[in-house]
């Protein structure tokens, strides 16, 4: 090996040498001016480095680690394996942010309402056969009987949860009022009913007519409450 | 009579390093908190010696624990974790470091290099050195800039520096030559006083 060679060896630590490469280097070196000096240099150049290690503290900015977790709030949702979130929303908002829980969320909701209508349907399906039913009879047809089914059937709807009482005295003596009460006058009722619910009004025990209409008023339900 | 062997120091920090990664592992926030806060400072370090920028260093560290978050699942507990922390970082500082190639070399075939024979500012601490660095490390190929300063600032084994960039021993020894011999000559050129 010439001098070239174990210039090269010189550019490497002695921890990074082979043992044979680390015994041929010192023997050389203690044969070889030249070499010596290159190896001087080196060495100045390595203190140089130990200085950069020694004096260059590089610290991160103070808020660095409250970026990262901030970061990972926004961006982490995405994990990858899914098991990753950070608190109870997040783990929320990323269940629902799949597509297909997404998917079924709003079938779950679409079945729901197509059960509400149905029921719904049902109702007004039973009204109008006791209707027939009694006009197959030849009977005038008994509006009360109707309402009562009508509140039995909202009853049943909203179990524990019903916002409407309804005082079935009150109701039959404003439908009295109107004997010949034609399907439109039906569909009235209906509305009443459905705008009271909406409003959250509750009907009392001993509420006369001008008091609903009044309270109906009141709660700007529009109905065209001259026809009652 | 057996003689069991006493954990060192080393081990016990691993140790408690692994307990903390299964914990942020399970999505413990406050764990993950910790794990950051016990490598920052060294990624950061790592980030900022490979792109002699601040902004850049936070980008870089900020992105490398996002990465390590969600990939922490698929961390083998037999490996090191600085060794991983390492590998994401210096991963992620090459795209820079290869712009910077790009545009020295482009600088170099157009003949300009004036950037390199103005004075350095004769100011003590850490911008001094940094410049200093920056002007000798500039030519240096994003390899070779990122094995000298695993090696020569870092201060890890040539076989963890080879784990990190998937390349043999030798390589990172060819490397490793090459950039030492690079900022010597140019140590010299520049007349620098190291």
């Amino acid at each position: 090996m010439n001098c070239r060679h174990y210039r090269k060896l010189l550019l490497f630590k002695a921890e990074e040498l082979t043992a044979r490469e680390r015994t041929l280097l010192q023997r050389h070196l203690a044969a070889c001016s030249r070499c010596r000096e290159q190896y001087r240099e080196l060495d100045l150049h390595q203190q140089w480095l130990d200085k950069i290690k020694r004096e260059q503290v590089v610290h991160p900015p103070d808020n660095l680690t409250d970026e990262i977790i901030r970061s990972i709030r926004r961006n982490g949702r995405q994990s990858i394996n899914g098991k990753h979130s950070l608190v109870i929303t997040d783990r929320i908002f990323e269940f629902f942010a799949r597509g297909s829980v997404r998917l079924a969320f709003a079938a779950v909701v679409f079945v729901l309402a197509a059960l509400f209508a149905a029921q719904e349907w049902i109702v007004l399906q039973r009204i109008q056969h006791l209707e027939k039913s009694l006009q197959a009879q030849n009977i005038s047809p008994s509006w009360s009987a109707l309402v009562e089914q009508r509140v039995e059937s909202m009853s049943a709807f909203a179990g524990d949860q019903q916002q409407i009482v309804i005082d079935r005295e009150m109701l039959q003596s404003l439908l009295a009022a109107h004997d010949k009460l034609q399907m439109e006058n039906k569909l009235l009722l209906e509305i009443i009913v459905k705008q009271a619910e909406k409003a959250h009004i509750q009907w009392e025990d001993g509420l006369t007519e001008g008091e609903l209409k009044k309270l109906l008023t009141d709660k700007n339900v529009q109905l065209p409450l001259t026809e009652l | 009579m057996v003689k069991t062997k006493q954990p060192c120091e080393g081990d016990i920090v691993a140790q408690q390093i692994h307990e903390v990664i299964a914990r942020a592992r399970n999505g413990d926030m406050q764990a993950f908190r910790q794990l950051v806060d016990m490598h920052q400072q060294f990624a950061y370090r790592v980030a900022f010696r490979l792109l002699a920028n601040h902004d850049d260093a936070r980008d870089v560290v900020q992105e490398s624990f996002i990465r390590v978050w969600k990939n922490l699942p698929r961390f083998d507990d037999r490996s090191k974790f600085t060794t991983w922390l390492y590998k994401i970082v210096v991963h992620l500082c090459y795209d820079d470091l290869r712009s910077a190639y790009k545009r020295y070399k482009c600088d170099a075939d157009c003949r300009d290099r004036s950037w390199e024979q103005l004075p350095i500012q004769e100011e003590s601490g850490d911008a001094d050195m940094i410049e200093h660095y920056r002007r000798l490390s500039a030519g240096l190929k994003p390899r070779q800039q990122v094995v000298f300063i695993l090696r020569d600032l870092e201060e890890l084994e040539l076989g963890e520096i080879a784990a990190i960039l998937k390349i043999s021993i030798g390589a990172v020894k060819s490397n490793l030559y090459y950039a030492r011999l690079n900022i010597r000559q140019k140590a010299k050129e520049m007349d620098l006083e190291l």
